[in-house]
């Protein structure tokens, strides 16, 4: 499969740390453009306006609302775009659990690269926009629907939530479908699940 | 987010209202939001607004943003009068649960006639639940945020509550639209009148635009007007 090329947001407030990992960045095979984010101004309408495909920020410029709700809920992005958590702080291990992967500043650079190659393999691995969905897919897409949590479904496939979290991407992707009351519409119209399998419905 | 699609004349009150629209037909819901009926015939902006009682600025402002949104120059609209601005969207709140919101419902109602219940009950609950989350959104809104800017507006400065606290919980409402869409345009074979189907497509292809656009103004416009105020205050 040939190497696309990523577009990658950098959000970070420190001038320092930004411009080293825009450096680092750079570097990997599959970069693309790279765009630093102005911290100052709204990052949901910056991010927007990128287009990016994959997006590192610092979990503090997230706000306090990290504790509640998912990096992709405040950027307000779709859920088929991963989020990379870029940490020098003490945080909490909790609110990093929804990011994608974690870069931390004691990184070497073949850590970083191989983080992040990772989290462009599984993109390219599912790539193609096609809709069928591979058996593991169809077995997270109906605990998702059946109302499991990420940590659940971990727990019962034996995955790391990591690994949960990248299926649900590439199960929106392949989809195009996001909310988890689409993707039981989905499940359903394919029956895929039984109506008495389901809490709400 | 709302994207713009071509290059819109410039916005200003010596403007005729009728070519604003014609450059710009996104521009036909804010007209009638702010209470203006049409057959605008040649009248300027500005004469418009004389003639309904708009606040012109707060129209200019909130046509341009939509128009042109990367290149709007948040603060040169700092002086705008934040109750104008909540009065339109008041008025956008009412359009979207009282009008557009339960239009669509009935004519998905009607697409979906002739499929089995299970499918037919799967979606028009999904679209429910969406209504519901508009709503819970949209009332939220209404019943906190709106008063507090009017209270802010007053010199009355209410504790326990900041726009700051609104602008990270503003939640995304367009997810299940675009959902909805997909579900319809790949996934369901319906037995009805292709027009019909795709005249439901195109309503909820503008409604999602049309309730970016609403966030957009709330996020970009109000959250800044309202936070110089809450500073000011201070």
């Amino acid at each position: 499969m040939k190497v696309a090329q990523k577009n990658i947001v950098i959000a970070e407030s420190s001038y320092l740390l930004r411009k080293g990992l825009l450096s680092a960045v750079a570097q990997l095979p599959f970069a693309g453009t790279i765009t630093e984010l102005d911290t100052q101004r709204s990052l949901p309408i910056q991010i927007d306006t990128e287009n990016p495909d994959i997006i590192i920020i610092n979990p503090l410029l997230l706000g306090s609302a990290i504790t509640i709700r998912t990096p992709r809920e405040i950027l307000k992005i779709e859920k088929d775009i991963p989020v990379v958590a870029l940490v020098y702080n003490l945080f909490d291990a909790n609110a990093l659990q929804n990011f994608d992967t974690i870069i931390s500043i004691t990184d070497s650079l073949d850590v970083i690269t191989d983080k992040l190659q990772k989290i462009v393999n599984a993109m390219d691995e599912s790539g193609d926009d096609n809709e069928d969905l591979s058996d593991r897919e169809k077995e997270i897409l109906v605990a998702v629907v059946t109302g499991l949590l990420n940590k659940e479904i971990a727990d019962q496939f034996n995955l790391s939530i990591h690994t949960v979290i990248a299926h649900r991407r590439n199960i929106t992707r392949k989809l195009g479908i996001h909310s988890v009351a689409g993707l039981t519409v989905y499940a359903i119209l394919n029956k895929l699940v039984d109506l008495n399998d389901l809490k709400v419905i | 987010m709302i994207t713009s699609k071509r290059p819109v004349r410039s916005i200003e009150p010596m403007s005729k209202l009728a070519d604003l629209i014609h450059s710009d037909h996104r521009l036909l819901l804010t007209v009638s939001l702010f209470g203006i009926p049409f057959g605008v015939r040649d009248k300027t902006v500005q004469e418009i607004c004389q003639q309904y009682h708009v606040d012109m600025e707060c129209l200019i402002a909130i046509m341009r943003l939509l128009a042109n949104p990367g290149g709007f120059e948040t603060q040169s609209f700092m002086h705008l009068s934040p109750i104008s601005i909540v009065d339109y969207l008041k008025n956008s709140h009412i359009y979207f649960l009282e009008k557009r919101l339960p239009d669509i419902q009935q004519r998905l109602s009607e697409i979906l006639e002739g499929i089995d219940d299970v499918s037919r009950t799967s979606v028009l609950n999904f679209f429910n639940e969406y209504y519901k989350e508009v709503q819970e959104h949209m009332g939220y809104e209404n019943q906190t945020v709106f008063p507090y800017v009017e209270k802010l507006v007053k010199g009355e400065s209410p504790s326990g509550f900041t726009i700051d606290e609104f602008e990270s919980h503003h939640s995304n409402i367009h997810e299940k639209l675009v959902d909805l869409k997909n579900i319809i345009i790949k996934y369901m074979e319906l037995p009805t009148d292709n027009y019909k189907i795709a005249n439901v497509l195109l309503d909820i292809f503008q409604s999602e635009e049309d309730i970016d656009a609403h966030c957009f103004i709330e996020d970009e416009l109000l959250v800044a007007i309202v936070r110089k105020i809450e500073k000011e205050l201070m």
